[in-house]
């Protein structure tokens, strides 16, 4: 097992090379010159050359690669072209909300889609089986603000039970905290949970034809005990890896959802940092999410070997 | 309710009907037959035929929501089929265990053998985990696998196909039960370890003075270990009798044509292998007359119209054939079918 977490974890090291590599492109391989898209083109020649030698652009092309690498490895991402911070504190002052946002969205989804899930193939076929899979086509085809909208229109304005709009951080208090995040989150809880729940149905419905089901039922188990014990606990392994990927996804839809409910979250960073052309923190906020994408990845595949005793004890 | 009879199973017009989304399904029609105790019965015919329906209704493993099960199931002396759900799973695993074809996929790969053998003992018994999980190693140490501690803590993934098969025995026979169901139990395992195991049956068959359904499409196993041979066809069972009047003289056309398409392995050069001609019929499209009619040698206008019933001969034996005096007398006159009870 210790090997198999060794082995994981230097595995993501050529990964973050490669990505901190291909942020670094992106910025320098746009077409035109960042300074002259920044200041617009009403820039003096003088202006230009101080950014260009600000952002290190005066520099060759391998110079300026290797400066961008040793900084990251350091941790230093550059200063933010227009707030009075590095990259790295602008990106972590946003990113209390969209952790909660994020945390608070998979949770709902994960409640939502499991049980959905093993109802839905433990009944397969049934008018139960049918309900649940127009909620998850539902789910999928709705644009999130869309239904962020509906949501409002009806918890807010109409019932009045919760803010339409704006954040208040956990040191508020947990109970504002909660009632701010709680439309947003469910926004983007739904979204997730309809795709999760497609994934919980039919990784049920493969583990169910499997023999050691009807082993289990012929021992004179429970339902519940041979669909918890036995089929969940298999059908578990791939609805898990569902859930890391469909983190990218996630964070896609907080970003949205951030903007339509006003929360400060990484969301707006990105979203002002993209209008106001400030390349430092949109170059380091991309290579921030593709990290925690990368670690999320990283842990879901070490519970992996916790969960399935052949990966365990074969990959040695 | 009191019963006259004192078999340990009885199973009386059983018929097993799925409602798929391509239609109705009726795998299992109108089948009878009964098992003793400390007696092997061997439940034969090829692949589709619905020796593991006939056996999953007994224990009625079934998706109750499409699947209608009609009939009698006796079983010491009480109907199966009119338990509640929670009477039922007192039976399974307790009074009857099942054993299935593949042992490869028949264990749960995310738990160790000796808490799936542990779980088989304390389902039907209130005991301590330690005392279950020592009692899980003296029925690995039963079945004969060696280092039964070890193995008590390994993962299915790491034991070979035979060994699997064994563990399976061991959770069978967890809670020594009346019945045993092997469902093609050495169908997947190589020829050694296919009469290792079989031993294993027919040694635990005496010792627990347990009845013990065998399906198999191999009428070679038959031979070896059952008194009885029930022969089934697309759903019915077209004859039943003992070992040796089956394999002396078979009377239904289907029967005999298994018994030559039996691989010999005594080498009689004037017995060809012959292979059944065509396949079993859809369940969707069944003939009209006698199921076997289509690929029947001795079929004539009656069998094409006319279903034929089971009938019983005085000597004991079952068959589901308009022309089974044809055979009955064929069969005495010249000996062609080759002589496969000299193996048993
Ligand atoms: N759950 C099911 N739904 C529909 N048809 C089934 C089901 N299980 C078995 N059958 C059909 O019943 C017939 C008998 O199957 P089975 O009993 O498995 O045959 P075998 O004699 O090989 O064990 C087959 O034609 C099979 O397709
Ligand atoms: S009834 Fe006719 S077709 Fe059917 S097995 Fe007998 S001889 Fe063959
Ligand atoms: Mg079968």
């Amino acid at each position: 097992m210790l090997e198999y977490i060794i082995k994981r974890i230097l595995s993501i090291i050529p990964i973050l090379i490669v990505v901190s590599l291909m942020v670094f492109f992106l910025i320098h391989l746009t077409p035109g010159d960042p300074a002259a898209v920044i200041l617009g083109p009403a820039a003096t020649i003088t202006a230009l050359e101080n950014l260009r030698a600000e952002m290190g652009l005066d520099m060759p092309f391998h110079e300026q690669l290797m400066t961008w690498f040793s900084n990251v490895i350091r941790g230093d991402l550059g200063n933010s072209l227009f707030m009075k911070k590095t990259v790295l504190e602008a990106f972590m002052d946003h990113l209390g909300p969209t952790l909660s946002l994020a945390i608070m969205g998979q949770m709902i989804a994960i409640l939502i889609s499991i049980p959905l899930g093993i109802i839905a193939a433990n009944n397969r076929g049934s008018n139960i089986d049918r309900a649940v899979s127009i909620f998850s086509t539902l789910g999928i085809s709705i644009p999130n603000f869309l239904l962020a909208l509906f949501l409002v229109l009806i918890f807010s304005v109409a019932l009045s039970l919760f803010p339409v709009a704006g954040y208040r951080p956990l040191s508020a208090g947990l109970w504002p905290h909660i009632r701010y995040l709680t439309l947003p989150a469910v926004t983007l809880g739904i979204i997730q949970a309809a795709l999760l729940t497609r994934v919980t149905r039919s990784s049920m419905l493969e583990v169910l034809n499997n023999n050691y089901i009807k082993t289990a039922y012929s021992k004179g188990l429970s339902e519940w005990a041979v669909i918890i014990k036995h089929a969940f606990r298999n059908a578990f392994i791939p609805i898990l890896t569902a859930i890391g990927q469909s983190f990218a996804q996630l964070v896609v839809g907080a970003i949205v959802v951030e903007t339509v409910f006003n929360i400060p979250g990484i969301g707006q960073l990105l979203i002002n940092a993209i209008s106001r052309r400030d390349f430092q923190v949109i170059q380091g906020a991309i290579l921030l999410i593709a990290t925690t994408f990368i670690i999320i990845n990283l842990v879901i595949d070490l519970l992996y070997g916790l969960l399935d005793p052949r990966v365990r004890l074969n990959r040695k | 309710m009191v019963l006259e009879h004192e078999h340990l199973l009885e199973v009386r017009a059983l018929h097993t009907t799925f409602y798929t989304e391509k239609g109705r399904v009726k795998a299992v029609e109108d089948v009878s037959f009964y098992v003793d105790r400390g007696e092997m019965v061997g439940l034969v015919g090829e692949s589709g035929c619905g020796k593991s329906v006939t056996c999953e209704s007994i224990m009625q493993l079934h998706n109750r929501r499409i699947t209608e099960i009609k009939g009698e199931i006796f079983f010491e002396s009480q109907d199966l089929l009119k338990l509640k759900k929670q009477q039922m799973r007192n039976i399974r695993g307790r009074s009857i265990s099942m054993i299935f074809q593949d042992p490869m996929s028949s264990l749960n790969p995310v738990y160790t053998i000796g808490d799936q053998i542990v779980e088989a003992i304390k389902t039907h018994r209130k005991i301590e985990k330690n005392e279950a999980m020592r009692q899980a190693v003296e029925l690995l140490s039963m079945t004969e696998i060696s280092s039964p501690e070890e193995v008590a803590k390994k993962y299915p993934h790491q034991l070979s196909g035979g060994m699997r098969q064994r563990v399976l025995i061991a959770i069978a026979l967890a809670c020594q039960p009346r019945l045993l169901i092997a469902d093609e139990p050495t169908t997947a395992l190589d020829v050694t370890i296919q009469s290792q195991i079989l031993d294993l049956l027919v040694q635990f068959k005496k010792t627990l003075d347990m009845g013990i359904i065998l399906i198999t499409h191999d009428l070679g196993v038959v031979a070896e270990v059952c008194s009885r041979v029930i022969v089934m066809y697309a759903g019915e069972i077209v004859e039943e009798g003992t070992v040796e009047s089956i394999f002396t003289k078979p009377l239904h056309p289907y029967t005999r044509g298994l018994l030559l398409a039996m691989p010999q392995i005594q080498g009689d050069r004037n017995c060809k292998l012959k292979v059944i001609k065509g396949v079993v019929p859809s369940l969707f499209n069944l003939p009209r007359g006698c199921r076997f009619a289509p690929r029947c040698d001795y079929s004539t206008q009656i069998c094409a119209e006319k279903h034929p019933e089971l009938t019983a001969l005085d000597s004991g034996q079952m068959v589901r054939c308009w022309h089974y005096q044809k055979l009955l007398k064929e069969a005495r006159i010249n000996d062609s079918i080759c002589d496969a009870s000299a193996r048993g």
